[in-house]
């Protein structure tokens, strides 16, 4: 292998290692103030591209973009108040979503060609609802049986229902974002050169970490969710609202992942299925770093990147997903407390 | 305690009836779909085992369910030379454990799928073996993405190589004879025999996690799953329990993989997807995660309603939502007799009003 | 009396004993002995270390360094459930029950090592597996009369009163015929009609052929049981003896009730 290949190698590396490390930090957010791994973590990464997309079809770049994570945003939100909150008082948001999931599914089980337009969503709607407040009401008292495996279970189901709503809206086709300046290279050090969109990943994503550092580390905020997730009670005791903590890293980490996936969606492109392999490689780096150290997530995003990255020489490309797998499986066999946790520590975890 | 078998004989009685049934109705195509479904109840009374029973949670059995199919595929499929060939193949092509096909290119020798079967359990331990010694140690989500990363290396490689037909899997599997006069197929005029042949290895696996359940080793698996500590200091030796029964669900599972390939006398990647391991767990979760005769039930009815193809395209959207409702509200399966009371009571209620 | 003599005679000995979390010396060279048929209890004010002691001795947790011998062998850094195999059975501090069991199905767990039918044998019901499962049954039934447990045989475990469970994970870790059983804090939360119940059990038990080894702050329970108390203080070996002996002893007195005349 010859020295340009060889940093040809490294930059694609890097460039994918510092996505997997954002996933990997929103997973460690989220887990740090609720003690789960959000599953769906990738579907936000995805759903940000995907309506940056649409919305650059008519509105510049820089506004889809902004779309693209408002809306994940907000998903991120819906997604930790209907399913995640393990509250079992009446939530009429929570009804109100579930029936209206059922009644999408009404519609497509039923065939009511006959009315219509728009009565027959009016039918489905008007049974799913009701379903969702009776499923609300007759069960929300069972809630508090949940455990965190349950919860995790329900995190992969909802990443899958994401997929598939994601699908419906979109197709099943690959699409992508404009380059954000254009194509032409825009920077050579040595014999490497650096695609403008690649310098804006790793610009982007850079100023990311290091803005998320230091909104962890200095502001009142950041400084209220690293309380939550060393000491729940008494971050609670100290007044800090634990709820809204709890909402505010959901969407911090759908935020933080929608950018993530619009920046690399003009190399990438985006698929309504990528989701999965984000979410699974976002963990491995995760668990690399230490599962809850957000920063360290950096480095293990970084060594996954490279490590696959160099791999399609050795590998044909077909087998680039093993190499993140048999790291998983490795780290989980030999040592799950990732490279920077304790050993003793993670013990202590209640899983 | 003949009463635990009580269940096994209304399940008997049940797979008769239905059976009847249809031929009074007429609707014998509707045979296909049943018996598909009851091979895929098969790999989630295992897993209901796993899950339930153990508390062990698996992310990936769609993998081992590939697993199966894919070997017993290959096996009675692979190229072993021309069918008049002498010698030592000669020797094993007249003992029965070579059998001679006539493809397009002619006749040649593959193994016979008995040989194929056995194969597929030998692997399919070695492979459970090889994954649950490390990971059966970890819990939660450890566990649940060591699966999942299981899971999806399987897929990876069906997906990848060339001998197991990449995208497109391996077709034209021959029948299975099984014994003499019962052959395992797709044949449309063996819908009725095939439809038995899968009832009686459901029948045979139930009976035996009912027998497991109800035994020193079932207490054992639920003591591991109440509280392992307190299992191990009054003797259980909690890793070789779990071991034991991860093991049991991944060869039900590809037992069940296997036999279907040759039922539908293909099999492809689609088999071995995240979204199958999924649907697997789905299954188990609404038809209650500890109860065998929940999961056969709501299983067997779910999956077939799937494949009726009810859904359309939101078919995974709804296994998923399914998971979701289950898991929220009704974390301990749809099917449990304190829900029923409660729903009783309710009516009760409203009823006095 | 030479120190293998006096070896052969204990069930239990443990030799310099020692455990460190991180910066902290949870139990510090502490040595001791319980002979068989005896009924010894650990005493010492919070934090002494009692029940780390517990869980360095039933393996849930691996000592730094000493020795243990269990009837003769070592069992030193074995995992629990091989040294629940050599004889010795354990009660909680906080009940650990198999709560969605019936008490019924938790004594006969208890009872796991009375057979030897595995995931065949059990697979397939073999013919064998029925006499072993009729003698579990049995000595599951028979404790819980002694327990005075019949009539919640049929209940689930989880549902039950604080002291029911007490009783049940009592009965349970009996259910093995083990040669030494650990009680954690037996009387910790009962009422007094329970601790009562509780006093006049322990003696049925040990003479049953069992021998007891107790953590307890209860002091009455303590100094009418016991053949011989340890007290343990920090960690260390304050003092070890017969009961009225403890009683009388000024340093014993100092560090339960602090350094002012008594």
């Amino acid at each position: 292998m010859n020295i340009e290949l060889f940093f040809d190698y490294l930059v694609v590396g890097l460039t994918t290692g510092i996505l997997y490390a954002i996933v990997a930090i929103g997973f460690n957010i989220i887990y740090n103030t609720t003690g789960i791994i959000n599953f769906a973590q990738g579907e936000f990464l995805v759903l940000g591209a995907m309506v940056a997309v649409t919305v650059s079809e008519f509105l510049p770049v820089g506004v889809a973009v902004a779309c693209g994570i408002a809306v994940a945003a907000g998903y991120g939100m819906l997604v930790e108040t209907v399913f995640v909150r393990r509250v079992s008082h009446f939530s009429a948001l929570r009804a109100v979503s579930i029936g209206i999931i059922v009644a999408l599914l009404l519609k497509t089980v039923l065939e009511l060609h006959e009315l219509p337009p728009g009565v027959d969503y009016l039918i489905c709607l008007a049974a799913g609802i009701p379903a969702g407040f009776c499923l609300e009401i007759l069960f929300r008292k069972h809630m508090k049986e949940q455990t965190v495996l349950g919860l995790i279970i329900l995190t992969i189901a909802v990443s899958i229902l994401t997929r598939e709503i994601m699908l419906h809206i979109w197709d099943e086709k690959v699409h992508a974002l404009p380059n954000f300046t254009g194509n032409e290279v825009s920077l050579t050090i040595g014999s490497v050169s650096f695609s403008p969109q690649r310098l804006w990943v790793m610009g982007v994503c850079g100023i990311l970490v290091v803005g998320l550092y230091l909104f962890f580390k200095y502001t009142r905020y950041g400084k209220a969710m690293r309380a939550c997730s060393l000491d729940k009670t008494a971050a609670s005791l100290c007044g800090i609202n634990t709820r809204v903590m709890i909402t505010i890293s959901f969407v911090l980490s759908a935020a933080i992942a929608a950018l993530a996936g619009a920046v690399i969606c003009p190399l990438t492109q985006t698929q309504y299925n990528m989701g999965t392999s984000f979410a699974i490689k976002g963990f491995t780096v995760a668990i690399l770093g230490g599962l809850g150290k957000s920063f360290a997530a950096v480095a293990g995003g970084l060594i996954l990147g490279i490590l696959e990255a160099f791999s399609v020489s050795l590998l044909p490309n077909a087998f680039k997903d093993v190499v993140a797998m048999s790291l998983l499986l490795i780290i989980l066999t030999s040592m799950p407390s990732g490279l920077f946790g304790s050993r003793q520590e993670s013990r202590l975890k209640d899983f | 305690m003949k009463r635990i078998y009580f269940p096994v004989l209304v399940l008997v009685m049940a797979i008769v009836l239905l059976q009847l049934l249809i031929l009074v109705l007429d609707m014998n195509f509707l045979l296909t779909q049943i018996t598909m479904s009851l091979y895929y109840t098969i790999v989630i009374v295992g897993l209901c085992m796993l899950m339930g029973y153990a508390g062990q949670i698996s992310m990936g059995h769609a993998g081992f369910f590939a697993i199966g199919a894919y070997t017993q595929a290959f096996l009675v499929t692979v190229n072993l030379g021309p069918a008049d060939i002498s010698g030592f193949p000669g020797f094993l092509k007249s003992a029965g454990l070579l059998i001679a096909r006539s493809t397009p290119s002619g006749e040649i020798l593959s193994f016979s799928p008995w040989i194929a079967f056995v194969a597929v359990i030998i692997i399919t331990v070695f492979f459970a073996l090889d994954l649950g010694i490390p990971i059966l140690r970890l819990k939660g989500h450890y566990l649940a993405m060591a699966t999942l990363a299981f899971g999806i290396m399987i897929y990876t490689f069906v997906l990848a190589v060339d001998f197991l037909g990449m995208a497109d899997g391996i077709a034209g599997i021959p029948p299975f004879q099984m014994f003499p006069g019962i052959a395992l197929s797709g044949d449309m005029s063996a819908r009725i025999p095939n439809y038995y042949i899968a009832a009686v290895v459901l029948i045979i696996v139930v009976t035996v996690a009912v027998n497991i359940i109800n035994s020193r080793v079932g207490r054992a698996l639920k003591a591991i799953h109440g509280n392992q500590l307190a299992a191990e200091s009054l003797g259980i030796n909690a890793s070789r329990y779990k071991l034991g029964i991860f093991v049991f669900s991944a060869v039900t599972a590809a037992v069940a993989g296997a036999m279907l390939a040759h039922y539908n006398g293909s099999i492809g990647p689609s088999e071995a997807t995240i979204n199958k391991s999924v649907r697997f767990v789905s299954l188990v979760a609404v038809g209650g995660m500890d109860s065998i005769w929940g999961v056969v039930g709501m299983g067997f009815c779910l999956q077939f309603i799937s494949l009726r193809g009810v859904f359309g395209s939101f078919d995974e959207a709804f296994f998923a939502l399914i998971l979701v409702i289950t898991m929220l509200f009704l974390p301990r399966g749809i099917i449990r007799v304190e829900y029923f009371k409660s729903l009783v009571a309710w009516i009760r209620r409203l009823l006095k009003k | 009396m030479d120190k293998e003599a006096f070896e052969k005679m204990s069930l239990l000995s443990v030799t310099n004993i020692n455990k460190h979390f991180g910066g902290l010396h949870a139990v510090r060279d502490v040595s001791f002995s319980v002979t068989k048929g005896m009924i010894k209890s650990i005493i010492g004010p919070n934090g002494a270390g009692k029940t780390t002691l517990f869980n360095l001795l039933s393996g849930e947790i691996r000592p730094d360094s000493g020795q243990v011998q269990f009837d003769g062998k070592k069992i030193y850094r074995l995992p629990p459930y091989r040294i629940a195999t050599l004889g010795i059975s354990r009660t909680y501090q906080t009940t650990r029950l198999f709560d969605h069991m019936t008490v019924l199905e938790n004594v006969m767990t208890g009872a796991h090592l009375m057979g030897r039918a595995g995931f065949f044998a059990c697979a397939l019901k073999l013919p064998w597996t029925f006499s072993e499962e009729t003698a579990i049954n049995k000595k599951a039934v028979e404790l819980l009369e002694v327990f005075d447990l019949l009539e919640f045989a049929d209940e689930v475990a989880g549902e039950l009163a604080f002291g029911i469970k007490r009783r049940v994970e009592f009965a349970r870790a009996c259910a093995s015929s083990p040669k030494l059983l650990f009680l954690d804090e037996p009387a910790a939360g009962l009422n007094i009609y329970e601790t009562i119940e509780l006093s006049r059990l322990i003696p049925v038990i040990r003479d049953r052929g069992l021998t007891l080894l107790l953590v307890e702050h209860d002091m009455s329970m303590v100094m009418d049981l016991s053949d011989e108390i340890l007290v343990l203080n920090e960690g260390a070996r304050l003092v070890e003896g017969l009961p009225r002996e403890i009683q009388k002893n000024t340093d014993v007195i100092r560090v339960y009730l602090g350094d002012e005349q008594c």
